[in-house]
């Protein structure tokens, strides 16, 4: 209300003073695009790192949960003696299990290692017409 | 910049993988795979040394030249080597198999593990002999001297793995005797009706004759293989195997009925 009713406001003063900051303005407009461009890049690049850097943390996590369980021997999972000498159902049947390989490799049929297939007879016969090879 | 850190990315991702894996096959290295890959990797060598000896014997005979002749003569001796060195990396594993395996009274392992250790040294000296010998002549009746060697070698080869065969099935009824103790005590103070535990107690018998009857194919196996050392022209490994084969049955059969009765 106050701005409205100052004679001042319409002055050539404060006219010349919104055309110099208009000038201001469109000096500024015409540095923007110049001065906006630069941090769009870097931002970018910020983006592809820190994406990259998830990427890299997903794997390890992923590879570290697909990786197998190293067999840890339970050592309360048996009875104690104190209880009762039975084993436990589950030592019950590592035992069959390991039976049940042991057998499979005793096949008497199954030979992993024959005699090796060479020939005794090699030697350089006389050239004849029949080689002695 | 983004460059060398998505390089450096797919590097470790690589590595990362790689790295485990080599990790877990590092687990799978015995001294019996290590001498056996040596083996089978010598056999592969030898195959492509007679190719060429057969490719290079091919041109002497039919061109008839000094230079053929020469050729073939160093073919010739590089598979005999290669041969010689088959057969001792052959022994080699057997000799590692007998020294491992369980179930190998320590008389007979120690009477054939010296059988092999002369086999060996006749090979070696052969080699020596090859390795200096540039002439046909010589090289053929070092060629000649070899093939004698085969009956013994053989021989030796078949009571080796007669024995090993033997001892697998002795293996096999230690563990059959062991399960059979735990299932003897599991079956008396498992909390089932007396319907359940006769039954199981029927196949725990079933476990016992096995036994005995396993015992009784072990020792006729290893009366064969005794009688087997005494004569090289019948080292009698398929006998032994045959012999075997009723004992594998029977402990198949024992494996079937122990799974029944944890059931």
């Amino acid at each position: 209300m106050n701005n409205t009713n100052n004679p001042d406001w319409f002055s050539e003063e404060s006219l010349m003073g919104t055309e110099m900051s208009e000038a201001q303005e469109q000096e500024e407009f015409a540095v923007k695009p110049e001065t906006t461009a630069i941090p769009k890049k870097s931002n970018s690049k910020k983006l592809l790192l820190v994406a990259a850097l998830v990427v890299t943390v997903l794997l390890i996590i992923t590879s570290v949960l697909i990786q197998p369980k190293k067999k840890t021997v339970s050592v309360g999972a048996t009875p104690t003696p104190e209880v009762s000498n039975i084993p436990a159902p589950e030592g019950i049947t590592k035992t069959v299990d390991e039976l049940e390989k042991d057998v499979k490799a005793s096949d008497p049929d199954a030979n992993n290692i024959p005699f090796p297939p060479i020939d005794f007879t090699l030697h350089l016969a006389s050239p004849s017409p029949t080689p002695g090879f | 910049m983004f460059k060398k850190l998505s390089a450096l990315f797919f590097a470790f991702v690589v590595f990362f993988s790689l790295g485990a894996r080599f990790s877990y096959a590092q687990d799978t290295t015995t001294p019996i795979t290590t001498q056996e890959a040596k083996y089978r990797g010598l056999l592969d060598d030898y195959r492509k040394a007679q190719d060429q000896f057969i490719v290079s014997a091919g041109q002497y005979y039919n061109l008839q030249t000094l230079a053929a002749q020469e050729d073939a003569v160093r073919a010739l001796r590089s598979v005999m080597l290669t041969r010689d060195d088959v057969v001792i990396a052959y022994f080699d594993l057997l000799e590692l198999e007998i020294n491992t395996v369980p179930g190998i009274e320590l008389s007979r392992k120690g009477q054939l593990t010296s059988q092999i250790d002369i086999q060996k040294d006749q090979l070696k000296s052969h080699r020596a002999r090859v390795e200096i010998t540039t002439d046909r002549i010589n090289l053929n009746l070092e060629a000649s001297g070899f093939s004698q060697l085969e009956a013994q070698l053989e021989a030796t080869s078949d009571r080796s793995l007669s024995l090993l065969k033997i001892a697998g099935i002795q293996a096999a009824l230690d563990q059959l005797v062991l399960t059979k103790s735990q299932l003897d005590s599991f079956v008396a103070s498992a909390p089932i009706s007396e319907t359940v535990r006769g039954e199981k107690q029927r196949g725990l018998d079933e476990m016992g004759r096995s036994v005995e009857s396993i015992k009784l194919v072990i020792s006729k196996a290893l009366t064969r293989y005794d009688e087997s050392l005494r004569s090289i022209s019948n080292p009698g490994f398929s006998e032994v195997r045959s012999i075997l084969n009723p004992g594998f049955a029977t402990l198949t059969q024992a494996v079937q009925f122990a799974r029944e009765i944890i059931q």
